[in-house]
């Protein structure tokens, strides 16, 4: 249907698209396609390997679901301080994911839990990793006429999970900074570390310098120091209305010292 | 244009509306039913908070085309037969109100917690309303208001 049609967008949530269309962001937008009624596109399954979360899954569910608070709590916790109740009731994951803003809330977590981003055009399938999926400030590589359909998340056993997230009140609130972290440690040493910083940078970074340092060393206090400095110059925060450079680089480093010690104890 | 069919406060209407039309001007404009209020027109103060298939939403936020086949509760549902509801009554009783605008959003959030939940905590209560701003109370005449109108129920 989508090839006759021009000048076009999907709709899913509307949380984000609906204040833009009636701000008048989006004059080339001529029609929306509302996605709403693919119910196939809704809700949370499990095998024994992974959880497939529908695009269409709606922020809300994602925060009560049992396989998301058990298997991903850094994607449950992103999803509780995502917007406000009335918008959770209305915003879904895959509209937070296409829109790939750098502050996207659940994008962190959906980071160092290895999503693969499963896109259709109604004929062909294609599954990208979520690092090459998002391209930059705004961009991914859904071409026209492509949605996304569902998320895979490789489920992980006896990793420690954590997310943040600073704002300026504790809800509906665009971030200054977030942190995520999936990692696992074996006898005391980090065998695992997957770190993701968000609103630090055009698109949400994968911390892989830091993640690398981290690899094989027992947690330490010298080691989360040196692990925070090099987080601060791997991240390339802006100073803007919300927040400075430098305190962002502050409060994710200080957010990155907490996961790192509640990951000590773990 | 599109046709929708929804059921506003238990009754039923048949539509013709333009695509661009949120729920909020559906409501306001094609049904005449001014206590849900627009505020901000981005989803960030919640004066257009209305129940959508037992869960709150922004009426802002939704185009009303998305609404076809839903329940859709307003503020206006909540009298009954001259009788206030519990937590109408509850806002009055415990002072909850001052200029008035952001009431109905707050008792739609506030009703939809307690819907689903009889004997919210403190914490629970905060989480429901956190969407919905007030620049008069302080809330926290409002947060009495609804752990009242709990213990009616």
């Amino acid at each position: 249907m989508t090839k006759k049609l021009k000048n076009f967008c999907f709709l899913a949530g509307g949380t984000d698209l609906v204040v833009q269309l009636k701000e008048n962001k989006l004059p080339q937008i001529k029609n929306i396609v509302d996605l709403s009624a693919l119910t196939q596109l809704r809700g949370i399954k499990e095998d024994k390997k992974n959880a497939y979360i529908g695009a269409l899954t709606k922020i809300s569910d994602i925060q009560n679901s049992d396989i998301i608070k058990k298997y991903f709590p850094a994607l449950a916790a992103a999803a509780c301080c995502l917007g406000s109740k009335q918008i959770r009731n209305l915003a879904t994951i895959g509209g937070n994911l296409v829109n790939a803003s750098p502050i996207g809330d659940t994008l962190p977590s959906l980071f160092v839990y290895g999503a693969k981003i499963v896109t259709t055009n109604g004929k062909n399938k294609k599954i990208i990793p979520i690092e090459k999926f998002i391209t930059g400030y705004r961009k991914t590589v859904l071409k026209q006429g492509e949605i996304v359909k569902e998320i895979i998340l490789p489920k992980t056993m006896n990793y420690f999970s954590f997310f943040k997230k600073a704002g300026q009140r504790k809800a509906v609130v665009m971030s200054k900074a977030s942190i995520a972290l999936n990692g696992l440690k074996i006898s005391g040493k980090i065998k695992d570390i997957k770190i993701a910083a968000g609103s630090v940078g055009p698109r949400v970074l994968r911390a892989k310098k830091t993640e690398n340092f981290l690899r094989g060393k027992i947690l330490q206090n010298e080691t989360i120091i040196n692990a925070v400095n090099i987080l601060a110059r791997e991240i390339t925060p802006i100073t803007d209305v919300r927040s400075t450079a430098e305190y962002r680089t502050h409060i994710s480093g200080e957010f990155l010292k907490e996961a790192l010690c509640e990951f000590a104890k773990h | 244009m599109t046709e929708i069919t929804i059921i506003v406060n238990n009754k039923k209407h048949t539509l013709t509306i333009p695509g661009s039309m949120t729920l909020l001007e559906l409501l306001r404009e094609k049904l005449s039913l001014t206590g849900t209020k627009e505020g901000c027109s981005k989803g960030e103060c919640g004066a257009c908070t209305v129940i959508v298939n037992g869960d709150a939403v922004n009426s802002c936020l939704m185009l009303a085309a998305q609404a076809d086949g839903a329940e859709i509760e307003t503020i206006e549902a909540l009298e009954k037969n001259g009788r206030l509801h519990p937590l109408q009554e509850a806002f009055i009783n415990e002072g909850a109100v001052q200029c008035g605008f952001c009431t109905p959003g707050m008792i739609m959030s506030a009703k939809a917690l307690l819907d689903k939940k009889s004997n919210p905590t403190d914490n629970e209560i905060k989480t429901a309303l956190e969407g919905n701003l007030c620049r008069c109370t302080g809330y926290a005449k409002i947060i009495s208001a609804v752990k009242s109108a709990a213990k009616q129920k």
